[in-house]
């Protein structure tokens, strides 16, 4: 065999064993989609196969009645992009200092703030339950998204990318009568962009699928997440799993970040990938 | 430190306190005109039928009575429910009536959480009121001589059985296994293996244990076990001769007889039982009434409802939600509330309930109500379930009952998996229980 | 990229150095100024709660008692005779051995796979991260039908190579392997992106001087591969390892814990405690012994931060 051909051949074998082994990894996210699509009569074994005979829209028709998801949308949304609105100042102020600023303590501080990253909220949930009780934010959004509003994630991330932003620049501003307000706004924040896009992805999803602290937080559709709404399909008190209808309740909830996912393929890559680089 | 923490919480909370107390006077001085709003806590996740059905009663009362508003919070499922009521009752905030599983008696009185309704039943007719409601709901809603829940949304576990099946095997369709003897040699007929000695299908599968042991306390009453202490909640018994030979009868259907399949019965396996029924991989099962209208809805056969068999007796424990009404509320919050259940268990309303929900009628003037009438015609099967409530017992209410009932659990695996031997296991249950309730004593 | 700016970097700094003294001085509570904010949120919701996690254990406090009562360590005795307690901690390690290295090795291996230029590349690498982007309950839902006897995805497709009819969830020995399973699936794409990014650093010269000197595939890996990989690795087995030991959302859909408490994990042991039975001090002392790994977890590794922190600047 010539060199080439063995390297065809090489190639094939891997497409081949590569593909498989990609296709058992989406073949759970595919047959969610076409149960969820499976009319609620049918059943039998064929429930495991991908393929539909008669598609339907039923499932989710009644998974939307069944849950006020539109509501739950919305407290997620607002959740999430308060964590990260709140996130992204709060990082950038203490990320522009660990930079940049020379002051006492500053060593000890910085790993204080890594503290959070081994001592995540989620390991807190008894403790910050009682403080949000006490505070009389119990059932509230707001309530969900205190406990998050530093970062030390964030923080180191930025902490990396301010340290690269070249000193004339800053002096340049500084000279331009710029004060550090400033400076952080016209000079390190449009030169991190990627960082905080990256940074902003990972927060936004991590966020959207966060479960037990949302769960033990709230009482009512008032503050609670998609993906509470979504656990109590599965949890029918007192009857037996039906699966086209918990697929489509899994449908709804996943799909808003997959659709995005989709859209902005390479720019969620980059910036899963840029985090593991940087953090 | 030094309780510097401790005494911060506690001073939070009394500021929110202060901060509620305030809030409810300006509301009171704003103007008598404005309803009585109650807080009501239901056990029922932000979605489903049962939701659904739930808001709608609630804004037909909301209509009808001006004077009040009722003000669902759809907590999650039981435990989860009782978890949110307990949070806003030590946080000095209780809700103003809730839906919660009934057992939980003891674990309401323990934490001071509720009132007992006599006062309130001698306003709404005594005794006659009260007898209207089947006598084994009432068991577990009484408690130092005082009754405490009104039953709400009962149910009880049944025996399910496809009659397609039981033709097939040759036995008579309208015969079902009356006691544990039969259920054996039934599942035997009823099991049906492959080439190969695989079990393509199964004669019975009982969710003994899931995450509560409820259906296996029907089979410690049809094994004549006293398994708890029924008067004051405060003993259990979980190591009698009576109760291991209830767990060995369940371990004997999954080894001896191999009609069920084996090892643990799962939380996961809980979901997965009336599911079997309706793809027909197995024959009988025993699960909750809650789940005729699913079954009904599904299962293309013909299929009927039976007792659970007996051992030395018949015997199903009571199961669901009664409605409690909390201590520490303002007094006409508590007639508004008591309002609203009186309301809400008229048989028109409870049969409309029943129906919708597949829960058992609650009061026997339900049966009579036109509606319901109508459903059993078109529903034969939901009889049995108000039948066996005849020879129901009462569901273990004790102190402290979610661990205990964790402990129980745990021991039914333990033997199941063939960790323990059955007495070994519940041995082992009956220690960490009484250690449990050592406090109590 | 990374080198340019380094350069710039140097050169800019002795103008720094030589700004006046007094302009530095001018702004000496700034820093903390812009750290307040953080600092702030830090303290209520991770300093503080650590502290009280420590003084409620020694407490008794259940729903049952209206008034915290001192008990001294007797939570923390009463952990040490704990049976179930004794099983979590069990089954946590068993989790954590079990799910680290597979996936962190898995992870690589993936990595190695789709380091290269073809057109299938972004497709494979897209089916295998996507399960990072669902939610932990959304996953376990599928897969609570994945294992299904009789008739889940398992049982199904893989009955001549499992053999049929096998209960996952309700096998104490096959129960906390299939949530494993399932964690292991949902993390693997997740650090197999680490690793794509680490091989991207390595210089394509070094391949080139071991292909000259006759080094086999095996060869190379092992020589320059694997030990400039080193820092990553170090990193994702880090993070793998903390996310084991908070791992609970799984537990709380698939399990409950059961059966028989074989994969009742720490957290949902916590939340158990806490949130079902309402004996606060013990679910306190329960927090204080995860702080306490996931503390040791970081003495261990704020070197290797460090050390990657080198790496990177």
């Amino acid at each position: 065999m010539t060199p080439r051909g063995s390297r065809q051949l090489v190639t094939a074998l891997w497409a081949l064993g590569v593909g498989a082994m990609a296709f058992v990894w989406v073949f759970p996210l595919l047959w969610a989609f076409s149960t969820s699509l499976r009319a609620p009569g049918q059943l039998g074994s064929q429930i495991a196969s991908l393929w539909v005979h008669h598609p339907t829209f039923a499932n989710f028709r009644e998974a939307w009645s069944d849950a006020p998801f539109l509501r739950l949308y919305y407290n997620t949304a607002v959740v999430v992009f308060g964590i990260l609105g709140v996130q992204l100042v709060t990082i950038t102020l203490a990320a522009y200092a660990f930079a940049r600023l020379q002051f006492p303590g500053r060593d000890l501080l910085f790993r204080l703030f890594l503290l959070q990253l081994m001592v995540a909220p989620s390991a807190l949930i008894l403790p910050n339950f009682v403080t949000i009780r006490a505070l009389g934010l119990l059932n509230t959004r707001l309530g969900i998204m205190i406990p998050y509003f530093a970062s030390a994630f964030g923080t180191f991330l930025l902490r990396q990318a301010f340290r690269s932003v070249p000193r004339d620049l800053e002096d340049a501003a500084a000279i331009d009568g710029c004060n550090s307000l400033q400076t952080i706004w016209h000079v390190f924040v449009p030169l991190a962009r990627p960082t905080l896009v990256a940074f902003s992805i990972v927060s936004i999803v991590y966020h959207y699928n966060e479960f037990l602290w949302p769960l033990i937080i709230t009482d009512t559709e008032r503050a609670r997440t998609v993906t509470v709404g979504l656990a109590s399909f599965t949890q029918s008190a007192e009857s037996g799993a039906q699966w086209n209808l918990i697929a489509a309740g899994t449908v709804i909830v996943i799909l808003p970040l997959l659709a995005v996912f989709v859209l902005f393929q390479r720019k969620f890559v980059e910036s899963f990938m840029y985090s593991g680089l940087k953090g | 430190m030094g309780g510097g923490g401790m005494a911060m919480v506690r001073r939070w909370t009394a500021l929110a306190a202060v901060a509620a107390v305030a809030v409810a006077l300006a509301q009171a001085g704003a103007g008598a005109q404005a309803p009585i709003a109650l807080r009501y806590y239901y056990p029922v996740g932000a979605s489903g039928p049962l939701n659904r059905l739930m808001t709608e009663m609630v804004n037909d009362f909301n209509a009808s009575h001006p004077g009040i508003r009722v003000e669902p919070v759809f907590a999650g499922n039981y435990v989860e429910a009782m978890a949110k009521a307990m949070t806003a009752v030590l946080g000095g905030t209780p809700p103003d009536l809730a839906v919660l599983d009934t057992p939980e008696l003891y674990s309401l009185l323990d934490r001071n959480a509720i009132i007992p309704l006599d006062d309130l039943i001698a306003q709404s007719g005594g005794a006659r009121w009260l007898d209207d409601f089947y006598g084994a709901l009432l068991l577990n809603a009484r408690a130092n001589g005082h009754v405490y829940s009104i039953p709400w949304q009962r149910s009880t576990p049944i025996f399910y059985y496809n009659k397609d099946m039981f033709r097939k095997a040759g036995l008579d369709p309208n015969r079902p296994p009356k006691n544990w003897t039969e259920l054996a040699a039934y599942g035997q007929k009823l099991t049906v293996r492959d080439a190969s000695d695989r079990v393509t299908q199964w004669g019975v599968e009982a969710p003994v244990a899931d995450t509560s042991p409820w259906v296996f306390q029907g089979f410690l009453i049809e094994a004549g076990a006293k398994y708890f202490d029924t008067e004051t909640g405060k003993w259990v018994k979980f190591n009698s001769p009576e109760a291991v030979s209830a767990l060995q009868f369940i371990l004997d259907l999954q080894r001896k007889y191999k009609v069920h399949p084996p090892g643990p019965t799962s939380k996961a396996f809980w979901d997965q039982v009336p599911q079997d029924f309706i793809q027909q991989k197995v024959a009988m099962i025993y699960s909750t009434t809650g789940n005729m209208t699913f079954i009904r809805t599904n299962a293309k056969f013909e299929w009927n409802a039976a007792f659970m068999p007996a051992g030395k007796r018949y015997g199903a424990p009571t199961g669901g939600g009664s409605f409690y009404i909390f201590n520490k509320i303002p007094q006409d919050h508590v007639q508004a509330a008591w309002t609203f259940i009186r309301w809400m268990t008229e048989p028109a309303q409870a049969a409309r309930w029943s129906i919708g929900s597949g829960y058992v009628p609650i009061r026997k003037t339900e049966l009579s109500a036109p509606a319901f009438a109508a459903y059993l015609k078109q529903v034969p099967q939901a009889l049995t379930a108000t039948l066996q409530l005849r020879v129901a017992g009462e569901q273990m209410t004790i102190h402290d009952v979610d661990q205990i009932g964790t402990i129980l659990v745990t021991a039914i695996q333990a033997a199941q998996s063939g960790r323990l031997s059955p007495q070994a296991a519940l041995d082992q249950a009956q220690r960490d229980a009484t250690a449990i309730l050592q406090k109590y004593q | 990229m990374q080198d340019q700016t380094e350069v710039r970097r140097f050169v800019a700094s002795p103008v720094a150095l030589a700004r006046p003294a007094a302009l530095r001085r001018r702004w000496r509570v700034q820093p903390y100024l812009f750290l307040l904010p953080s600092l702030a949120f830090l303290a209520t919701f991770t300093y503080y709660p650590i502290l009280s996690s420590l003084e409620m254990s020694l407490y008794r406090v259940t729903a049952t008692v209206s008034h915290p009562t001192f008990t001294g360590l007797r939570n923390y005795a009463g952990l040490a005779t704990d049976p179930i307690f004794r099983q979590v901690l069990r089954n946590s390690a068993e989790f954590l051995a079990g799910t680290v290295p597979v996936t962190v090795a898995l992870a690589l291996v993936l990595a190695l796979l789709l380091n290269r230029a073809h057109a299938l590349t972004t497709p494979f690498r897209t089916a295998f991260f996507y399960p990072t982007l669902l939610p932990l309950v959304g996953a376990a839902a599928i897969w609570l039908f994945v294992y299904t006897p009789g008739y889940g995805l398992i049982d199904v497709y893989l009955r001549a190579i499992v053999g049929g009819g096998v209960n996952w969830l309700g096998s104490p020995a096959l129960a906390l392997p299939a949530v494993m399973i399932l964690t292991i699936w949902k993390n693997a794409g997740y650090y197999m992106l680490f690793y794509l990014a680490g091989l991207q650093t390595i210089p394509a010269e070094l391949y080139e001087a071991g292909r000259l000197e006759g080094a086999s595939g095996w060869q190379q890996f092992r020589a320059i591969t694997f030990p400039l990989l080193g820092p990553t690795t170090l990193f994702v087995l880090l993070i793998a390892s903390i996310n084991a030991f908070q791992s609970v959302d799984q537990i709380w859909l698939m399990t409950g814990g059961g059966p028989d408490n074989t994969t009742n994990l720490l957290l949902f042991y916590i939340y158990q405690v806490a949130f079902m039975f309402f004996d606060l001090g013990k679910a306190a002392a329960l927090t204080v012994f995860l702080l306490a790994v996931l503390m040791a977890i970081a003495a261990l590794s704020f070197g290797v931060l460090e050390r990657r922190i080198h790496y990177e600047v």
